[in-house]
């Protein structure tokens, strides 16, 4: 039956057990459901839950749910305000996964249509071919239509579906290609912008959570940290959480970090109990200029891939007229 | 009532509650609603319920002569002030929420009907103009036809007709058995999930009117389960649903239907099982059609490029064997 039963994701176990507790419903409750809902993770889920009834706190399985879940849950149980913290977490997961869907649609299609480009450079240079104009291919066309071009391309298609495994595997650490990526990319400013509103959302709505949960400054920047999955946020909300640690100002700290002005702006001006209110309104803003920024770069994507298409289906038509009428062209 | 119709109606019900809440009494409310709608079918009901409202018939029952049902007060207080503006606003909410998954239905099955239009029209180019064409070079050549090319060349006949037949087969079952039309979208990979999850959302918010009317949550699971459009998850849930006097709730119900899987609405049989009141359970009925929506929009933007990719590769190819085709026989024919 354990063959049959259907597979229950991580990230939907940790939203299903973070909503739960949201709710108001005892761990020991939604553990006994939750081993029911996925009985292919029963055993783990009943190990927990036995820790919990013998009054120990919560142990770390791998493969149930993320030290960040675990961190907010242990946060929650010792502030005596689960169902507050919990809330937070739900919404905080809510925002990972939509960022990271977003984030890989809007960025498929750009990598599809750097793809398409090959396509219609070769055909444009076969059409060409067919004028009489044959020879080693140069200029743009030629570097559009060169296989080096294809290499690069299918490796950039690689390296996102890579990343988007790594975020599905959160706690796991970043991966190394992946940051030597985001460092690349970072450098050219359209993209950097990009990727700090994504980073931004994540890591205000992780920081709101903690410090909801009233967790210490330093243990929720460096929660964040360990949250955030761009490898520059990260490393910037770790070393910030270590200067606090060490006694330095929470505004001086992420400011020395180089991070973003809306985070130092929430932490400058917003009193104690109104911080949590204030990231998440960060968070959102930040999440809804993601959404605006993908659903941009997709209908002109799309616009551009239309123009491409017809190109592409030109260029075709004129090497078999080319061909029909006399022309010096070759079989494809 | 069609999606935009089925919105139309929640917007107005929420306009009229709207009315209520700034002193306009509920006749004159409906009736200026009713004068200022364009939609035929949003109309008709304004007019059936502003009729039976003028006749002096009790709420409820001018609301049901318009097919509406009017959840009631809670405890049996009366229906009037804060509590009917209440029962309007929960009315709305149901039809918007009817409205959204008929429209999320309707986009999700764009896409397989684009697809399948696409891809069809794109065999039939290929059949009647590239195959011809290749067959004579083939024989001008004196050279063996493929072996794909001469199936198709000699049951391309035999082919189409089932393709007809398929068409006028589906025409012929949407117009007389809608619900098991439906069906036929599994055979598109990814479509079944979908439909599974708008199947759910419309038990679901059918239920939570019903928890809400005040009916027990069995019976107001036999009334959702005929609000399913959809044949086979209707089939199943009658299948899956309790007896009488059988203890097995909504969740579990839903889930024996196939109609929820893992912890999909897993929030329900936790408030089910902490003993919650009717109006908790169909508030959280609620949120899990929320949850639910969100996972089929996810699901949907999945949906396009996949289409694009499969139509713009079929395109090329088509167009490139064209290509060759053509520029074959021309160079053969070259002196």
């Amino acid at each position: 039956m354990k063959l049959l039963a259907p597979h229950v994701s991580r990230p939907a176990l940790e939203a299903a057990w973070s909503d739960l507790l949201a709710r108001g419903h005892s761990p020991e409750a939604t553990l006994r459901l939750l081993a029911r809902a996925a009985p292919g993770k029963g055993a783990r889920i009943k190990r927990l839950l036995g820790a919990l009834e013998q009054g120990q706190p919560l142990p770390s399985e791998p493969g149930l749910f993320t030290p960040e879940v675990e961190a907010l849950f242990a946060a929650g149980q010792e502030s005596g305000r689960l169902a507050e913290t919990m809330g937070h977490a739900r919404r905080l997961l809510g925002i990972l996964q939509q960022a990271s869907h977003k984030l890989l649609l809007s960025l498929l299609y750009p990598l599809l249509l750097l793809l398409a480009l090959n396509l219609t450079s070769r055909a444009l240079l076969k059409a060409l071919a067919s004028f009489g104009a044959a020879g080693e291919p140069t200029g743009v066309l030629g570097i559009f239509a060169s296989d080096i071009y294809l290499a690069v391309i299918i490796g950039l298609v690689s390296l996102l579906l890579h990343w988007f495994v790594w975020s599905r595997r959160r706690g796991a650490g970043p991966s190394r290609i992946w940051g030597a990526a985001e460092r690349l990319a970072a450098s050219v400013p359209l993209l950097r912008s990009w990727l700090q509103r994504g980073a931004l959302s994540s890591a205000a709505a992780s920081l709101a959570a903690t410090l909801g949960a009233r967790l210490p400054l330093a243990q929720a920047l460096s929660l964040a940290g360990r949250t955030s999955r761009s490898v520059l946020m990260r490393r910037g909300l770790e070393r910030a959480a270590a200067r606090v640690e060490g006694g330095q100002e929470v505004v001086a700290a992420l400011e020395e970090q180089q991070l973003p002005r809306e985070l130092r702006a929430a932490f400058g001006h917003a009193a104690a109990e109104d911080l949590p209110a204030a990231l998440s309104t960060v968070a959102d803003s930040a999440h809804q200029r993601l959404s605006l920024l993908a659903k941009n770069l997709t209908r002109a994507t799309f616009a551009l891939a239309l123009l491409l298409a017809a190109a592409c289906v030109g260029a075709m038509t004129l090497q078999v007229w080319m061909v029909i009428n006399g022309g010096a062209g070759g079989i494809p | 009532m069609k999606s935009s119709d089925l919105s139309g109606l929640g917007q107005r019900l929420s306009q009229l509650a709207n009315f209520l809440e700034n002193g306009v009494p509920l006749r004159e409310g409906v009736v200026a609603l009713a004068q200022a709608e364009t939609a035929p079918g949003i109309k008709r009901t304004l007019a059936v319920l502003s009729a039976r409202l003028k006749q002096g018939a009790e709420l409820h029952e001018a609301f049901a002569a318009a097919g509406l049902v009017l959840p009631p007060a809670p405890a049996g207080a009366p229906l009037e002030g804060d509590r009917l503006v209440a029962s309007l606003q929960y009315l709305a909410r149901h039809y918007r929420a009817r409205g959204r998954i008929r429209s999320l239905l309707r986009r999700a099955l764009a896409y397989p009907v684009v697809l399948a239009a696409g891809l069809l029209a794109l065999a039939g180019l290929y059949t009647v103009v590239v195959l011809p064409r290749t067959e004579q070079f083939f024989m001008e050549l004196q050279a063996p036809v493929p072996w794909l090319a001469q199936v198709a060349l000699s049951q391309h006949d035999t082919l189409w007709s089932a393709a007809l037949a398929a068409l006028v087969g589906l025409a012929l079952l949407r117009w007389a058995r809608p619900g098991w039309f439906a069906v036929t979208w599994f055979a598109f990979p990814g479509l079944a999930r979908i439909l599974r999850h708008l199947a759910a959302c419309e038990v679901l918010s059918t239920l939570a009117l019903r928890l809400r009317c005040g009916e027990a949550p069995t019976l107001a699971l036999r009334g959702a389960t005929a609000a399913v459009d959809n044949a086979w998850f209707r089939a199943r849930l009658r299948r899956a649903r309790p007896g009488e006097d059988a203890d097995l709730g909504v969740h579990d119900t839903l889930t024996r239907g196939s109609l929820l899987k893992g912890t999909e609405g897993l929030a329900l049989a936790a408030a089910e099982r902490r003993g919650d009141d009717a109006a908790t359970l169909a508030e959280t009925a609620s949120d899990v059609i929320t949850d639910l929506h969100r996972e089929v929009e996810r699901m949907m933007s999945v949906l396009g490029p996949i289409c694009v990719i499969i139509l713009v590769g079929v395109t090329y190819m088509l167009f490139k064997t064209m290509a060759t085709t053509v520029m074959a026989e021309s160079m053969v024919s070259l002196p």
